[in-house]
């Protein structure tokens, strides 16, 4: 642990803004970034604002070619697909991670989740930008009230709300863990199944752009989760982990309910219920915990993550042979600057 | 030199003799991640400090193989963690570097594992595993079998 202290006077006599609502009468303190606790908030700040981008600036209109070859059935499930992204981005966007700012552990990370709730909003736009590029205003608002009819949407959402309004911090953290590593993915699957098929290949790009965040929050999310509970007695632990466990089967089985409206029409069900387990997978270690599914459960199709991450597919695989970055040759002397490229 | 005890079950002291030098050498962050594979693993491992400034650079004497986290979604350059590259300027430690396990995140595409890449190509030596996040089961058991495996193949002579 490496946390170094507030000066003391200050940590005593003042508190954060969110912490007003605890306590009115304490003195107030600014965000002070020359003094950082946990560097582990700077260095997901740099990482986040780094990252950052528009879907402007991705060239969406590419893809009405392809867009026009897919059948009226195509386009129907991918407008529900993505509008059922725009809802979760939304329900992130405006609840979910603004609700952790109250819990942050310190004042940097409630400046990362203002970070982290705006890019949500641009997650959510940028479905927009892919509809109102590609389709037309009654499709577009015939898919926006299929949305709000859609009880398992529904369901899906107010799951995760009930505990983004609890009383309970750990819940809420696994909550919002459990929706950006996890409940997004059968989502993701579809463009990047276009992608393998040389179809709407930007909007794959922008996909990967969101997916690329979400990494990053998933992962920052779940640290400070773990932090949170390495501080708590056995009998919490236990207790978070089987919440955990038990919060994550109810959402894999309304995942598996939701994603056959949307994919079985499409014939692909099969395929994205592995990956939405390979998900799984990733968002329970995200919060520290083991991957419940096995790995013949979670073998996505190579095309899939090949589309997701080139390379990936390949079998680094100790003595498999491949990894095209088998270099057999003398190692020479580096220096720090020979690390950078 | 005294050894220094660090929080986590593992001994990491800056100058290990031949025969306390461990064949596994890893990164981890305060995030904890890739410790938590290591020590899943069940095998000897020694630990880059977090703040070799103020712990010492650890200096290692026996061939090993490298675990080492991604930092993902960055430039290439920033790839790899800066504690592991002041340990691979180390001469004698690259000297004894036999291969990279690399952990990731495929979320990030492109830079999946670049870490693991950026070791390979700068110090002539393969990527051995590539794993997500703090491993599965699958990964724990391939990676056991995968070193033992591996180190069955190495010459014992440890000079390059």
């Amino acid at each position: 642990m490496q946390e170094r202290l507030l000066e003391p006077e200050l940590s005593t006599v003042s508190v954060t803004p969110p912490e007003y609502r605890r306590n009115p009468a304490a003195r107030l303190r600014p965000i002070n970034w020359n003094r950082v606790q946990d560097e582990k908030d700077l260095e997901v700040w740099l990482r986040l604002t780094a990252n950052f981008w528009l879907p402007e600036k991705v060239p969406l209109s590419n893809d009405l070619p392809a867009w026009k070859s897919l059948s009226e059935l195509q386009r129907t499930q991918t407008m529900r697909v993505f509008t059922g992204l725009t809802m979760l981005d939304t329900l992130q966007a405006t609840v979910g991670e603004i609700c952790q700012i109250q819990d942050g552990r310190t004042e940097h990370e409630q400046a990362v989740y203002t970070n982290i709730a705006f890019m949500q909003s641009v997650h959510a736009r940028s479905y927009s930008s892919v509809f109102s590029t590609l389709s037309d205003t009654p499709r577009i608002d015939a898919a926006y009230r299929w949305a709000v009819d859609n009880d398992l949407l529904q369901q899906r959402c107010k799951s995760v709300m009930a505990h983004y309004y609890g009383q309970d911090a750990l819940k809420r953290k696994v909550a919002s863990t459990l929706l950006s590593s996890l409940l997004l993915y059968a989502g993701f699957y579809l463009p990047l199944h276009y992608s393998v098929h040389a179809t709407l290949t930007n909007t794959a790009d922008m996909i990967r752009l969101i997916l690329r965040d979400k990494a990053i929050h998933g992962y920052y999310s779940g640290y400070k989760y773990q932090r949170s509970l390495a501080e708590q007695d056995a009998g919490r632990q236990r207790e978070m982990h089987q919440f955990t466990q038990q919060l994550l089967q109810d959402l894999y089985e309304l995942e598996l309910r939701y994603s056959a409206q949307l994919y079985e029409p499409l014939g692909l069900m099969d395929d994205v219920a592995v990956f939405v387990r390979y998900n799984a997978n990733k968002a329970m270690m995200n919060l520290g915990y083991p991957a419940p599914f096995s790995a013949a459960e979670t073998a996505v199709n190579p095309t899939i993550l090949a589309a997701l991450s080139p390379g990936s597919e390949e079998n680094h695989d100790f003595f498999s042979g491949s990894g095209s970055s088998y270099v057999i040759g003398r190692a020479e002397d580096t220096h720090d600057a020979d690390w950078e490229f | 030199m005294t050894l220094r005890a660090t929080p986590d079950s593992h001994v990491s002291p800056p100058d290990l003799a031949p025969e306390d030098s461990p064949n596994l050498i890893y990164f981890s962050s305060v995030s904890g991640n890739t410790r938590r594979f290591v020590e899943r693993l069940g095998m000897p491992a020694a630990r880059i400090p977090l703040r070799p400034r103020l712990e010492g650079m650890l200096h290692v004497n026996r061939p090993f193989v490298l675990i080492v986290p991604t930092y993902g979604g960055g430039s290439r350059s920033r790839a790899l963690p800066r504690q592991v590259a002041q340990f691979l300027n180390v001469p004698r430690n690259r000297s004894l570097l036999r291969g990279v396990i690399t952990a990731g995140n495929t979320n990030f595409g492109q830079d999946y594992c670049l870490a693991g890449t950026v070791v390979a190509e700068k110090c002539g030596i393969p990527e051995l595993y590539r794993f997500e996040l703090l491993g599965t089961p699958h990964d724990v058991a391939r990676v056991r079998e995968g070193l033992t495996l591996f180190w069955s193949t190495q010459p014992t002579d440890p000079e390059d």
